[in-house]
C-alpha cells in the first residue's frame, strides 16, 4: 500500500471510527453520571442510571414494541419471498413490476409516513374506504389513534416499503439457481412447491438472512423516524420503542444520563445481532 | 362459442393468470399510497373532506404545490444543498475506501473493516448528544456544512461496504487492462466469458496429466536415449522433455516456508486471478490437482527458483518406455525414489518451461505452462507438418505475467530481459504483455517467444496438435541439443 494511500484510509478510518466508536464510548461515560438538564455534570453514580431504566415501566414497554416492531421483518421477508416467486415465474412486464415493487423504498420514512397517516386516517383515509367498499367494515377501525392498533398501523408501512427490496434480493437469489439443477428435479417429477422447498429454498438462506440484516437496520431506523412522523410515541405512550425513549429522555426532558443508558442498551442489543452476523459474513465463510 | 374459448383458455393456464392476477394485485397495493397521496395533493380543501380518498379531482388545482413551494423555499434548498453535499462526499470518499479495501492487500484489512462496517448498524438517536457536543466544539452547529460533514461521515461505513462489494465483483484483470489502455470507461473492456473458460477445463479424471518439466534446449540432449527404438524418425515430446514425478511431499523441502496445505485446501483462492469462479480445477482428480497447485503455488511463492528445479535422473527416464509412461502418468510417483525428494537437480539458467499436459491427440492439445521469474522461451515457430499449417496456439495468461513477442512492429520498451549471450537470436520484438485473463493467438508457422514476468508466470495453451520435436529454433544451438549438453 502506497504511503499516501494507507495515511488517508488511517485519517478516514479515524474519522469514522471516532465519530461511532468514540461517540459510544462517550455515551457510556455519561450514563454512569448525574447529568440532568442543558449543563453537563460528570458525577459518578455507577450503575444506578440503569437500574432505574430497567425498573421502569416504560422502558418495559418500549422494549417490548421495538421487538414487536421488528415483526415487520420477517413479514417483509414473506412477503418479498411471495413476490420473488411471482417474479422468478418471468411474467411479461418483468422490469416494470420490479420497478413498482421498488418505488416505495426509495423513499424516504417521513414521507412514508406522512403518506401513510393519510391512508390510515379514520373518517376520510383509503383504508378504511376500501375495506368498507369490499364489505369488510368490520376491520375498518381507528388505526394509529387507538392505541390498540398503532403498532399495526406502524407494521403496515414498514412492510410495504420494505418487501420491494427483499423481492429484488429474493428473486436474484433464485435466478441464481442453477438450470441443471431445476431441470432435474422436474425430470424427477417433484412438484412446483417441491422444486421450490428443496431446491431454490436452500440457495435463498444467505439471501434472506443478509436482507433481514439490512432490513434490521430500517427498522431501528424507522422505530424513530417513522413513528415519531406518524404519532410521536402516542396515543399517549402507546408507541414509545427504545430510540424514542432515547430521544424523549435525553433531548426533550434533558434527562441526558437517563437517555444515554437506554441508548447504551438499544445499541447493545443491536450488537449482540450484528456483530455475529458481520463476523459471519466477512471472516466465517471464507 | 367465444365464451367457451376463453374459458378453455383460462383452464390451460390458470397457473399463468393466478400468477398476474397476483403480481398486478401486489402492483396496485404498492401504488396504492401513492395514488393517493397524489390525488390529494391536487384537489381543493373542500373536495378532501367530501370525496373518496381513490378518485381524481373533479376541479384539479395545483394552489397546494404552490403553497408548499413559497413556504417550502428555504428548507428545499437547505435539504438539497446538504443532501448533495452529503452523498457527494460520502459516495466519492465511500468508493475510494471500498476500492482499496477489495482491491489492496494489507495487515488486519478484514478486522479493520468489520469494525468500520459495524458502524452501518448503530442506531443513530443514541449518540446525538456526544455528537452535538463535538459539533459544538468544531464549531459546526447549525450550519450546512456540518450537517454534511455529520452525514458524510456517518455515510462512509455504509459506502464502503457498498462499494467494496461493487468492486469485487469486477475482476482485477479488467482494471488491469483498463489501467493500460487508458481512457477507456471500464465498461468497455469486454469481460472474458467465463463458460468458454469453463469449457476449456473441463477434463476427465481418466485423461494421464503429468507434470512434465520441458527443458527446452541446454540440456535436454541426453533424454534421447530414451525414445532412441522409438519407431523411425517420429521423436516424441520426451525427446526435450524430463518427465518430473512430483512427490505428494514435495513441498516439504522448503521447511522454513509455511507448509502449502492451507492454499491447497482451497482452490478458489490459488486460481482467483485466472480461474474465475474458482471452477478451474473441479474437473481434475484430487491427485492431479494437488500436483498442478503445487506447481503454481511453487512458481508464486519463488520457492521454484531456476537454480534448484529437481529433475529426475536422466538415465531413469531413458530406460523408461515412453508410451507406457504417458498411459499411467503416476507410476513412477510411488516407484523408485520411495516417497524420498527426487533424484538429480538441474539448472534450467532461466531458459525453458515447465508443463502439464492435459491432452495432446491428432485434433488438439491443451496445456498449461509454468513459467519460472524471468524465465524465457526461446524464439521459435511451428513449421507445417504433416500437410497441416503447423501449430496454432492461442496463449491464455492465468497468472502473474507474461511477455509474448511476434513479428510486427518492434514495441518501443521492451519489458522481457534476453538471455546473455543470446541476443542475436531473437528477431521479432512487437511485445504483446499478458495479464491474468487475457489471451493471444498466434498463428501458424510465426516466429515468437515469450519471458515470465519478475514473479513467473501460469499460462494455458489451447492448441492444436502439439509436435514440439519438430520445432524450428532462431537459435541454432538449440538444434544441436547434444553439443551444448556435452559442453556442460
Amino acid at each position: 500500500l502506497e504511503r499516501t494511500t494507507f495515511l488517508t484510509v488511517l485519517v478516514l478510518f479515524a474519522l469514522a471510527a471516532y465519530f461511532v466508536y468514540g461517540m459510544v464510548a462517550w455515551n457510556l461515560a455519561i450514563s454512569f453520571t448525574d447529568w440532568r438538564g442543558a449543563v453537563p455534570t460528570y458525577n459518578f453514580v455507577g450503575l444506578s442510571n440503569y437500574s432505574s431504566v430497567i425498573t421502569s415501566e416504560l422502558f418495559g414497554k418500549s422494549f417490548l414494541n421495538t421487538v414487536i416492531l421488528f415483526s415487520a421483518i420477517p413479514l417483509s421477508i414473506l412477503v418479498g419471498l411471495f413476490l420473488a416467486f411471482l417474479l422468478n415465474q418471468r411474467p411479461m412486464g418483468l422490469r416494470i413490476f420490479i420497478l413498482i415493487f421498488l418505488v416505495p423504498f426509495a423513499f424516504s420514512l417521513v414521507v412514508t409516513g406522512v403518506v401513510w397517516i393519510w391512508m390510515f386516517d379514520p373518517t376520510r383515509g383509503a383504508v378504511n374506504s376500501i375495506l368498507r367498499t369490499f364489505g369488510l367494515g368490520f376491520l375498518a377501525c381507528d388505526w394509529y389513534l387507538s392505541p390498540r392498533t398503532v403498532l399495526i398501523s406502524m407494521i403496515i408501512p414498514m412492510v410495504w416499503q420494505f418487501s420491494g427490496y427483499c423481492a429484488l434480493i429474493l428473486f436474484a437469489g433464485l435466478r441464481s439457481v442453477p438450470r441443471k439443477e431445476l431441470e432435474e428435479a422436474r425430470r424427477r417429477g417433484m412438484g412446483w412447491w417441491k422444486i421450490f422447498w428443496k431446491v431454490e429454498f436452500p440457495r435463498l438462506r444467505i439471501p434472506i438472512l443478509s436482507c433481514a440484516v439490512v432490513l434490521f437496520v430500517f427498522t431501528l431506523k424507522a422505530a424513530f423516524d417513522l413513528v415519531w412522523t406518524m404519532v410521536q410515541g402516542g396515543p399517549g405512550t402507546a408507541s414509545y420503542n427504545l430510540p424514542i425513549l432515547v430521544f424523549v429522555e435525553a433531548y426533550q426532558k434533558l434527562n441526558v444520563a437517563y437517555g444515554a443508558a437506554v441508548g447504551n442498551i438499544l445499541v447493545l442489543l443491536v450488537l449482540c445481532i450484528v456483530l455475529p452476523y458481520v463476523w459471519w459474513t466477512y471472516r466465517g465463510h471464507r | 362459442m367465444g365464451v367457451k374459448r376463453v374459458l378453455g383458455l383460462i383452464q390451460a393456464r390458470w397457473k399463468r393468470i393466478l400468477i398476474y392476477v397476483f403480481l398486478i394485485a401486489f402492483a396496485v397495493v404498492f401504488l396504492l399510497p401513492i395514488w393517493v397521496a397524489l390525488m390529494a395533493s391536487i384537489k381543493p380543501m373542500g373536495e378532501i373532506e367530501t370525496s373518496n380518498p381513490l378518485s381524481p379531482p373533479r376541479s384539479p388545482t395545483l394552489d397546494a404545490y404552490r403553497e408548499a413551494l413559497e413556504r417550502l423555499g428555504r428548507p428545499l434548498l437547505n435539504s438539497l444543498a446538504f443532501t448533495v453535499g452529503a452523498v457527494l462526499c460520502s459516495v466519492l470518499i465511500g468508493s475510494w475506501m471500498g476500492y482499496v479495501f477489495s482491491k489492496h492487500r494489507f495487515r488486519y484489512k478484514e478486522i479493520l473493516f468489520m469494525i468500520l462496517i459495524a458502524g452501518t448498524f448503530l442506531p443513530y438517536t443514541t449518540i446525538i448528544f456526544p455528537l452535538f457536543r463535538t459539533m459544538g466544539t468544531l464549531g459546526l452547529v447549525g450550519s450546512i456544512p456540518g450537517m454534511v460533514f455529520v452525514h458524510t461521515v456517518y455515510g462512509i461505513p455504509i459506502c464502503t461496504l457498498l462499494f467494496r462489494n461493487f468492486y469485487t465483483h469486477i475482476p482485477n484483470d479488467r482494471i488491469e487492462r483498463f489501467k493500460k489502455k487508458g481512457g477507456e470507461r471500464l465498461g468497455d473492456i469486454q469481460e472474458d466469458n467465463p463458460s468458454r473458460l469453463e469449457a476449456g477445463y473441463h477434463l476427465g479424471h481418466d485423461i494421464p496429466v503429468h507434470l512434465d518439466l520441458e527443458r527446452l534446449p541446454f540440456r535436454a540432449g541426453a533424454g534421447r536415449g530414451g525414445v532412441a527404438g522409438d519407431a523411425g524418425d517420429r521423436r516424441t515430446l520426451r525427446d526435450k522433455v524430463r518427465v518430473l514425478q512430483v512427490e505428494p511431499s514435495y513441498g516439504q523441502r522448503n521447511s522454513g516456508h509455511p507448509a502449502p496445505h492451507r492454499d491447497l485446501c482451497s482452490p478458489p483462492q490459488v486460481l482467483r486471478d485466472g480461474g474465475r469462479r474458482g471452477g478451474i480445477m473441479k474437473e481434475l482428480s484430487p491427485v492431479d490437482e494437488k500436483l498442478y497447485l503445487r506447481c503454481v503455488l511453487e512458481v508464486k511463492r519463488g520457492w521454484l527458483n531456476a537454480d534448484e528445479i529437481p529433475v529426475e535422473d536422466v538415465q531413469e527416464q531413458g530406460t523408461q518406455n515412453p508410451e507406457k509412461g504417458r498411459d499411467r502418468p503416476h507410476q513412477g510417483r510411488e516407484g523408485e525414489h520411495g516417497g524420498g525428494r527426487p533424484s538429480g537437480w538441474a539448472t534450467l539458467r532461466g531458459v525453458g518451461l515447465q508443463l502439464v499436459v492435459y491432452v495432446n491427440n491428432e485434433y488438439y492439445c491443451a496445456k498449461e505452462l509454468i513459467l519460472l521469474p524471468r524465465q524465457t522461451c526461446p524464439e521459435h515457430r511451428h513449421p507445417p507438418v504433416g500437410g497441416r499449417p503447423g501449430k496454432m496456439e492461442t496463449f491464455r495468461c492465468r497468472w502473474g505475467k507474461v511477455y509474448l513477442y511476434v513479428p510486427g512492429e518492434p514495441s518501443p520498451k521492451i519489458h522481457a530481459k534476453l538471455p546473455p549471450g543470446r541476443e542475436k537470436y531473437f528477431t521479432v520484438f512487437h511485445e504483446i504483455e499478458l495479464r491474468p485473463g487475457q489471451q493471444y493467438t498466434i498463428p501458424p508457422n510465426t516466429l515468437h517467444w515469450f519471458q515470465a514476468g519478475p514473479k513467473g508466470a501460469v499460462v494455458s495453451e489451447f492448441s492444436t496438435t502439439s509436435t514440439d520435436e519438430y520445432d524450428i529454433f532462431t537459435d541454432p544451438e538449440i538444434q544441436r541439443i547434444p553439443k551444448i549438453v556435452e559442453d556442460e
